[in-house]
C-alpha cells in the first residue's frame, strides 16, 4: 500500500467517526443526504480515489477504492459514495470526465427496461440509489452509457432498508446531455458494484462485531458481562470467522481487479464469489449481532441498526446471493469438473 | 505437478481425506521428484524452493485426493520443527530421508486423559544415565504402527505440575523401534487402523534424541501450531467429492443445484485466498494464531458441508464399495466428516482461541 494511502486511511477512520454520529444518521434518513457533509468528503479528496488526476480523480489506485468504501461503511455514511464511484468509473471508462457532486446509475437494477429511440431515453429503471439528489445520472443502456440529469426523470420516491434515497425512475424521452459506448457488458458493470458493496458490508461488519463485543463486555446479568458466557462467545467466534472472509473476499476481488484490467470475465467470477460470500456472512454476523444485543439492539436509539440494515439491504444489491451464485454455479459447470480446481487457483494473487 | 499426478498410478482412486492415507511409494515418487520438503535448505535434501511453492504442491495433492500420509506430518511439521529447534546430528540424519519420502512421522500429543487439553499429557520422561527413560500412553496417534519416527510431546525432568501447566515439558524424536515402545491399533467407524495406542514402559531413548530445549516444549510445540492450522488441508478434505458432483451436474440448468454450486465455490476460493494470507504472514513472521483458529473452524464447516450439499444436488446413495465414484467418494465423506472438526484442535477449542482474540476471555 503506497505511503500516501495509508496516511488517508488513517484519515478517513477519525473523519467518518467523528462527522457521522447516531443523530447525523436519523437526519439523513429523514431529510436525505446532506450537502455539507458531501462537500467535506469532497475536500478529503475521496469521492474518485481510484481515477487519475486527469479525470478528476486521486489516483491512489484500485486497492483505494475498497479501503475508503469500507470505512465509510464503519461509519454507515449516508452519501452515495459507492454510486458516484461506480458511475465515475464508467464515464471514465468510456473516455468522459464525471461532473462533480453525487452520481447516481440507473439501469443496473433488476427490472430495468430502457432504450433509446433517436438519441432519447424511454423507459423504467427501478430501485436507483441516491437518484434524487444526484447532479447526474449514468444511465446504462446495453453498451451505451447515457448521461441525464436527475431531473430528466420523473422519480417516485422510495427507500431502502436503510432508509436511504431508492427512486423508481421513468424516462419518457429525455434528451441526454452526453452518451458514448462502453467496452464492458452490463454484468460486468454490476460486478463492479458488487465488489464495491462487499468492501462495504466487509466495513460494516466490522464495526457490528466491535459494537457487540463492546456490549457483551458491559452488560452483566447473572453477575458477570454476559461475554464470559461460552453460550455467547462462540456465536460471536463464528460471526468473527464469517466477517474475516468477507473482508478477505473484498480484498481478492479489488486484487484480481487489479490484476486483470483485460479480462473481464475473470474479474466478474471473482467479484460474484466476493459479493456471495460477503453476503452470507452479513447475514450470520448481523442476526449474531442482534441476538447478542437482546432487545435494546433494535431500538431506534440503539447504534446498531444503521449497520445491521445496511448490511441486510446490501445483500440484495448488484446482485443478490441467488443471482450471482447462480452465475458462479453456471461458469464451474460450464468449465466443468476437472477445471474446477484451476479455475479457483487462477484467481487467486 | 498436474501431469504428474493424472499420470500417477496412485490416482486412480481419488479419496476424501487423502492426505490421511498412508501411501510410502507415492511419497517416495514425490520425493525423488523434489517435492517433498521443498522449502528446506539443499544440505539437508531440500529444494530451497519458497513456502509458497510447497503450498502449490499441498494444494494440487489435496485437489487431487492423492494419499499423502507418508510424508505429510514429515513436511508440514516434523521437518520444519528441526529445522527451527534441531541439534545438527539430527538434521542431517533425519532430513534427507524424510525429503526422500522415506521417513515418516506420527505425532505423539494425545493421551487417554489428555485430549483438547493437551497442557495435562501425562506421559513423562525420566533423566537417567545417557539418556531418557519414557513411560505413559498416547492415544489417536495416527500412523504409528508406519511411521519411522514419533515427535514425541511429554513431561520431562524434575519440573512439571508444581510449577505451570505449560512449563516441564519437551519434545523428542523416538524411533518407533525402541524396546519398550508398543503399539496396539484402534480400529475406526471405518474399519480402517490408522489411530493407535502407543504405550511406553521404561522405554530408553538416548540424549539426542530431544529436540530443542528442555522443558521449553510447550513454546516449541505453540510456534509450530499455525503450521498445522493454516493449510488447505484444512478445508479441502472434501474437495474431490465436490469436484465428482460437479461431473454429475455437468449439462443443468437447474438454478437450485447451480445456486449451491456457487456458494461452495465462494466457500472454496473465500477459503484458499484466507489460507494464502496466512502463509503470507507466516513468512513475513507474524503471530497468525486467531488467524489460524478462524480458517481452521471455518474449513472444517465447509468439508463437513460438502457431503450435505452434495446429497442436496444429485440423487444418490452413500455406498463405499461401489463402482460409482460419487457414492464411494460421498461414503468415504460422510464417514470422515466427524473427524474433520475434531482434528488438530476441536471446534469448541478453536472457538476459544478465536474468542479469546476477541478479548472475551
Amino acid at each position: 500500500m503506497s505511503n500516501e494511502l495509508n496516511i488517508l486511511t488513517d484519515q478517513l477512520e477519525g473523519f467518518f467517526q467523528d462527522r457521522v454520529t447516531h443523530q447525523t444518521l436519523m437526519n439523513a434518513e429523514a431529510n436525505g443526504a446532506s450537502t455539507e457533509l458531501w462537500e467535506e468528503c469532497e475536500a478529503m479528496g475521496v469521492i474518485h480515489p481510484s481515477l487519475p488526476q486527469s479525470l478528476g480523480g486521486a489516483e491512489l489506485g484500485v486497492a483505494s477504492e475498497r479501503i475508503v468504501l469500507e470505512r465509510a461503511a464503519r461509519a454507515a455514511l449516508p452519501l452515495p459514495l459507492a454510486e458516484t464511484m461506480l458511475a465515475g468509473w464508467l464515464l471514465a471508462r468510456s473516455g468522459y470526465t464525471p461532473p462533480s457532486g453525487p452520481l447516481s446509475v440507473a439501469g443496473l437494477t433488476r427490472g430495468a427496461n430502457l432504450e433509446l429511440r433517436d438519441g432519447r431515453l424511454f423507459g423504467i429503471a427501478p430501485r436507483t440509489h441516491w437518484a434524487r439528489g444526484a447532479s447526474a445520472i449514468v444511465v446504462v443502456v446495453g453498451s451505451q452509457l447515457v448521461l441525464t440529469s436527475s431531473k430528466a426523470a420523473s422519480i417516485t420516491e422510495g427507500v431502502n432498508l436503510a432508509g436511504e434515497p431508492c427512486d423508481d425512475l421513468t424516462y419518457d424521452g429525455a434528451t441526454p446531455s452526453w452518451s458514448g459506448a462502453i467496452d464492458l457488458d452490463p454484468t460486468a458493470m454490476m460486478a463492479r458494484g458488487a465488489a464495491m458493496r462487499a468492501s462495504q458490508m466487509a466495513g460494516a461488519m466490522s464495526r457490528v462485531m466491535e459494537l457487540s463485543l463492546g456490549y457483551v463486555n458491559q452488560r452483566v446479568q447473572f453477575g458477570q458481562p454476559i461475554g464470559r458466557f461460552q453460550a455467547v462467545q462462540h456465536p460471536l467466534a463464528v460471526a468473527a470467522s464469517h466477517a474475516a472472509a468477507a473482508r478477505m473476499a473484498a480484498i481478492a476481488a479489488y486484487d484480481q481487479l487489479e490484476r486483470l484490467v483485460d479480462d473481464a470475465e475473470s474479474f466478474v467470477f471473482c467479484a460474484a464469489m466476493a459479493k456471495a460470500r460477503a453476503s452470507e456472512a452479513a447475514g450470520i454476523t448481523a442476526a449474531t449481532a442482534h441476538q447478542v444485543h437482546g432487545a435494546i439492539g433494535v431500538t431506534a436509539e440503539y447504534h446498531l441498526h444503521p449497520f445491521t440494515k445496511r448490511l441486510q439491504d446490501w445483500r440484495g444489491d448488484y446482485g443478490s446471493e441467488a443471482w450471482w451464485q447462480q452465475y458462479i454455479g453456471e461458469r464451474v459447470l460450464r468449465r466443468g469438473a476437472d477445471e474446477l480446481w484451476p479455475s479457483i487457483t487462477e484467481l487467486t494473487a | 505437478m498436474r501431469e504428474f499426478l493424472k499420470n500417477d498410478p496412485a490416482m486412480q482412486r481419488p479419496r476424501v481425506n487423502g492426505w490421511a492415507v498412508w501411501d510410502r511409494e507415492f511419497s517416495k515418487r514425490l520425493g525423488a521428484r523434489g517435492w517433498v520438503g521443498m522449502n528446506w535448505p539443499k544440505m539437508y535434501g531440500g529444494g530451497e524452493r519458497t513456502a509458497f511453492e510447497r503450498l502449490v504442491v499441498v494444494e494440487e495433492l489435496l485437489a487431487a485426493g492423492a494419499p499423502a500420509s507418508a510424508h505429510w506430518i514429515a513436511d508440514r511439521q516434523a521437518g520444519p520443527m528441526l529445522l527451527r529447534f534441531g541439534s545438527e546430528a539430527q538434521r542431517a540424519e533425519l532430513l534427507p530421508k524424510m525429503a526422500a519420502g522415506e521417513c515418516g512421522f506420527c505425532l505423539g500429543m494425545s493421551e487417554p486423559d489428555s485430549g483438547s487439553d493437551l497442557a495435562s499429557v501425562s506421559t513423562r520422561a525420566t533423566p537417567v544415565d545417557g539418556g531418557w527413560l519414557l513411560n505413559g500412553t498416547k492415544l489417536w496417534t495416527s500412523h504409528a504402527h508406519r511411521a519411522e519416527y514419533m515427535m514425541l510431546f511429554c513431561r520431562s525432568g524434575h519440573s512439571g505440575e508444581t510449577e505451570g501447566r505449560h512449563s516441564g515439558v519437551s519434545q523428542f524424536v523416538v524411533d518407533m523401534r525402541t524396546p519398550g515402545l508398543e503399539i496396539r491399533p484402534v480400529y475406526d467407524q471405518v474399519g480402517s487402523h490408522d489411530f493407535n495406542e502407543v504405550t511406553f514402559t521404561d522405554a530408553f531413548v538416548p540424549e539426542t534424541a530431544l529436540v530443542g530445549e528442555e522443558g521449553a516444549g510447550w513454546r516449541q510445540v505453540m510456534s509450530e501450531l499455525a503450521l498445522e492450522r493454516s493449510g488447505a488441508e484444512r478445508f479441502m478434505s472434501s474437495f474431490v467429492l465436490m469436484r465428482e458432483a460437479v461431473r454429475a451436474l455437468e449439462g443443468s440448468t437447474d438454478p437450485g443445484a447451480l445456486r449451491l454450486v456457487g456458494r461452495l465455490t465462494s466457500h472454496l476460493w473465500t477459503l484458499r485466498n484466507m489460507s494464502l494470507s496466512i502463509a503470507g504472514l507466516l513468512q513475513a513472521g507474524a503471530s497468525v494464531d486467531l488467524e489460524a483458529a478462524l480458517l481452521k473452524d471455518l474449513g472444517a464447516v465447509l468439508e463437513q458441508e460438502i457431503p450435505e450439499v452434495v446429497r442436496l444436488l444429485v440423487d444418490s446413495a452413500p455406498m463405499r464399495a461401489s463402482e460409482d465414484a460419487l457414492a464411494r467418494l460421498l461414503g468415504e465423506a460422510v464417514l470422515l466428516a466427524p473427524t474433520f472438526s475434531l482434528r488438530g484442535g476441536t471446534r469448541e477449542v478453536l472457538r476459544n482461541i478465536i474468542s479469546r482474540g476477541l478479548g472475551l476471555r
